[in-house]
């Protein structure tokens, strides 16, 4: 309710089913996990019964064992294919946190930190390759960020963020629009309480499918030598969201245009703009799934906050692979 | 504020008193939580929240069910009470449950500052005024955070156990930005008490380091000297309280103090002599809790003793698997430092890089206890003794233990990152890669 005259009531309901195998090997004092992450959704108890729980369970049961015993990446420039249960969080790190125009304009400089992407760069900065198309979404069914309206009152929408591959829009607030010129926001206000002050938050950010077609075997194929990289692992990326380092939960080597045999101890570290750009194929709508991230923080006092990052499984060339063993 | 003990006791005892079958256990905690936030060289938001919650656990034979709420009527107790039932009933049985907690003997110390609890935005006021004339006067663009906080916890179950404190905390933050944007600087100060945060030097501190972090020179990443100043110190050892001092993770082979071929390195040489690591709740400048998580006694407990592994800890079920007594999980950190100051650090230092704080730190790899982060907000180029130059920002790949092992002098310790931990110089601190970020 607010004194302006919205009155609005809305009940949100999201389950995040998941669950950790771990093996380890006392002799060689080894150990690594291996997670079953269903999605994420805005949804009932359904989608916990369509979860897969005990198949899911029962793969990474095994693939835990063999991530066990798998070797060591080699370091150096390797080709990477990125499944959407991985790329997700990096679509949120390195897309979804820049393009927030709070932290552009300074509010979250004591915390979370600024931007990258400056208000000067809006509208001819280029973030990706030209098959780069990502989405800001408060009514993508099913995402965690979805409802009707947000906590200022704006109903919700979908907008472009980068439009083959150009930085062409901020997620904003009321109080904040009109920074940049907008005459209505794009409805990102959010707080995790009632207790808690209203800011801009993240929304659903999903990158857009191919338009040609392209199965995850098509993205291996182009691939001499790469890795293929399933789920979430460890991330860490500077608070103007240039330089990251992310890891995964789950590695196979890519030799000669085919997915081998399970590696370990793999992480990338590169740029935000060279990543995107980097990009050379995107996965067909066959390969594009919704992920679902549950306990994003950002704040003073600090907030949590949820949101789903849709994508199809993509190529990158050329980024740096490191050992972490 | 509310909740004295009596009142604590008064209200957990109506809950326990609702037990159906099995056993109770309550935590309470009312909290006042008042905080002014600036950016841009103006305040943007002020708030104050007062509430209070219950968390109730139903608990029998193996079964638990938890429900919160803050609905302290006499139906609102009923209904969360018969919810936490009907969840516990629906559960599985936990192989690793272990019996309600019998009643215990706690520490009692004194962390309250009714000045602390009191504060409000007319009391802050003045020192984000300071922070923000000073910012203008010095053409830099001020944001920050100044919160304070006052909490009365209260524990009790169905065995008898019952514990209470009342502790307060203040911290502010600030971070001072140049106009050109080539500069960040950025300080903190916390205490328990509201009169020991001086917001004035704070400002200063942060606005000396962001004139002087400007236009910085890029640094190839490799292995430095480093001085890590006490926030940067506290940002590493931060993540030690996530498991690398589990016994269990050590026992299990999963982390940094695993011994090859089974067990921990408990006893072992882990760091270098002068490093000696505590859990100490009776040192007033950190903050600390009565009781841990699982409702142990807090007490003053050595991880690491003049650099060798003395204790890991563990939970009631792992200690008695194991065969040892249960620890508190660790919190409330101290590491002793020595009798360099700063300058002293920087003075002593052929090449090096001073580092302010740390940011976004994750572990990559549990079993080296290796780390990855950035530097922020003030990073430089130590030369022949003297700072150099500022920096450019770099990414760290380096564990803590590494970095404990090569200590070469330390300052004494001083409350960083709700810890107290010195500013440490240590040698061979590994960076990978480049950051563009100021």
């Amino acid at each position: 309710m607010s004194t302006e005259g919205s009155v609005l009531r809305q009940t949100i309901v999201q389950v995040a089913p998941e669950y950790t195998a771990t093996a380890r090997d006392l002799k060689t004092r080894k150990a690594k996990t291996r997670t079953y992450r269903p999605n994420a959704v805005c949804g009932g108890y359904e989608f916990v019964e369509k979860a897969g729980l005990v198949e899911g369970g029962r793969r990474v049961g095994e693939e835990v064992v063999n991530h066990l015993k798998a070797p060591s990446v080699s370091a150096g420039r390797k080709d990477l294919v990125l499944l959407p249960t991985h790329l997700a969080l990096t679509i949120h790190e390195s897309i979804g946190h820049s393009t927030e125009l709070d932290r552009a304009m300074g509010y979250e400089a004591n915390f979370a930190g600024t931007s990258f992407l400056t208000t000067d760069r809006l509208g001819t900065f280029r973030v990706g390759s030209d098959i780069v198309n990502v989405f800001g979404d408060r009514v993508l069914p099913q995402g965690l960020s979805t409802c009707g309206y947000d906590d200022d009152g704006v109903a919700t929408r979908r907008f472009p963020i980068l439009k083959n591959g150009i930085f062409v829009g901020y997620q904003t607030i009321r109080e904040q629009a009109h920074f940049i010129g907008q005459e209505e926001s794009m409805a990102c206000c959010y707080a995790d309480s009632y207790a808690s002050v209203p800011f801009q938050r993240m929304p659903n950010v999903w990158l857009e499918a191919g338009g040609k077609p392209a199965s995850i075997d098509d993205l291996v194929a182009g691939v001499d030598d790469g890795v293929l990289i399933d789920g979430r692992g460890s991330y860490s990326i500077d608070h103007q969201r240039y330089n990251f380092q992310f890891g995964g939960d789950a590695f196979w080597e890519i030799k000669g245009g085919k997915v081998g045999a399970m590696i370990a101890d793999v992480a990338y570290q590169s740029r935000t703009p060279d990543f995107w750009q980097a990009c050379d194929l995107l996965g067909d709508q066959s390969t594009w799934q919704n992920v679902g991230l549950n306990r994003d923080g950002k704040g003073e006092p600090g907030q949590i906050n949820a949101m789903s990052h849709g994508c199809p499984a993509s190529r990158f060339r050329g980024i740096t692979v490191i050992r972490t063993e | 504020m509310r909740f004295d003990r009596d009142e604590a006791k008064r209200t957990i005892e109506r809950v326990l008193a609702l037990r159906q079958d099995g056993d109770l256990e309550v935590e309470l905690l009312a909290r006042t939580a008042s905080h002014t936030r600036f950016a841009r060289n103006e305040i943007t938001t002020s708030g104050r929240v007062e509430d209070v919650t219950l968390s109730i656990a139903a608990r029998r034979e193996g079964k638990t069910g938890t429900v919160g709420t803050n609905d302290l009527s006499d139906g609102g107790l009923k209904e969360a009470v018969g919810r936490a039932v009907g969840l516990r009933d629906l559960m599985p049985v936990d192989p690793e449950w272990v019996e309600t907690l019998p009643p215990q003997s706690y520490p009692l110390f004194e962390t309250r500052d009714e000045q602390a609890g009191r504060a409000d935005a007319a009391d802050r006021a003045a020192g984000v005024k300071a922070a923000l004339t000073l910012a203008e006067r010095r053409h830099l663009t001020a944001a920050g955070f100044y919160e304070n906080n006052a909490e009365a916890r209260a524990i009790g179950n169905s065995k008898g156990n019952f514990g209470h404190h009342v502790s307060t905390d203040v911290e502010f933050s600030v971070t001072m930005r140049t106009s050109d944007g080539t500069g960040s600087g950025w300080a903190s100060s916390y205490s328990p008490r509201f009169s020991e945060v001086d917001p004035k030097p704070v400002a200063r501190r942060a606005a000396d380091k962001g004139i002087a972090s400007a236009k910085p020179r890029e640094v190839p990443p490799g292995d430095y000297t480093v001085i890590l100043e006490p926030a940067a110190v506290a940002a590493l050892l931060q993540t030690l309280q996530f498991g690398a001092l589990s016994k269990r993770s050590a026992d299990e082979g999963r982390s940094v103090f695993s011994k090859e071929g089974g067990g921990s390195r408990i006893g072992e040489k882990v760091a270098h002599d002068r490093v000696t690591l505590v859990t100490d709740p009776f040192e007033a400048r950190v903050p600390a809790l009565p009781w841990s998580g699982a409702g142990l006694p807090n007490r003053r407990i050595a991880w690491i003793e003049k650099g060798v592994l003395k204790t890991l800890y563990a939970d009631r079920y792992w200690a008695a698997k194991t065969g040892v007594a249960p620890t508190p999980s660790p919190g409330s950190l101290v590491l002793a430092g020595g009798g360099a100051t700063l300058d002293d650090l920087i003075a002593s230092t052929d090449r090096g890089l001073l580092v302010t704080r740390f940011w976004y730190i994750r572990t990559v790899n549990p079993q080296t206890w290796h780390l990855t982060g950035l530097t922020r907000d003030g990073l430089f180029l130590i030369e022949k003794g003297k700072i150099a130059a500022p920096a450019v920002n770099l990414r760290f790949n380096e564990s803590p233990v590494v970095m404990l092992r090569n200590i070469e002098a330390m300052t004494s310790p001083v409350p960083a990152g709700r810890m107290l931990v010195p500013a440490i110089k240590a040698r061979e601190f590994t960076f990978s890669s480049k950051s563009d970020a100021v």
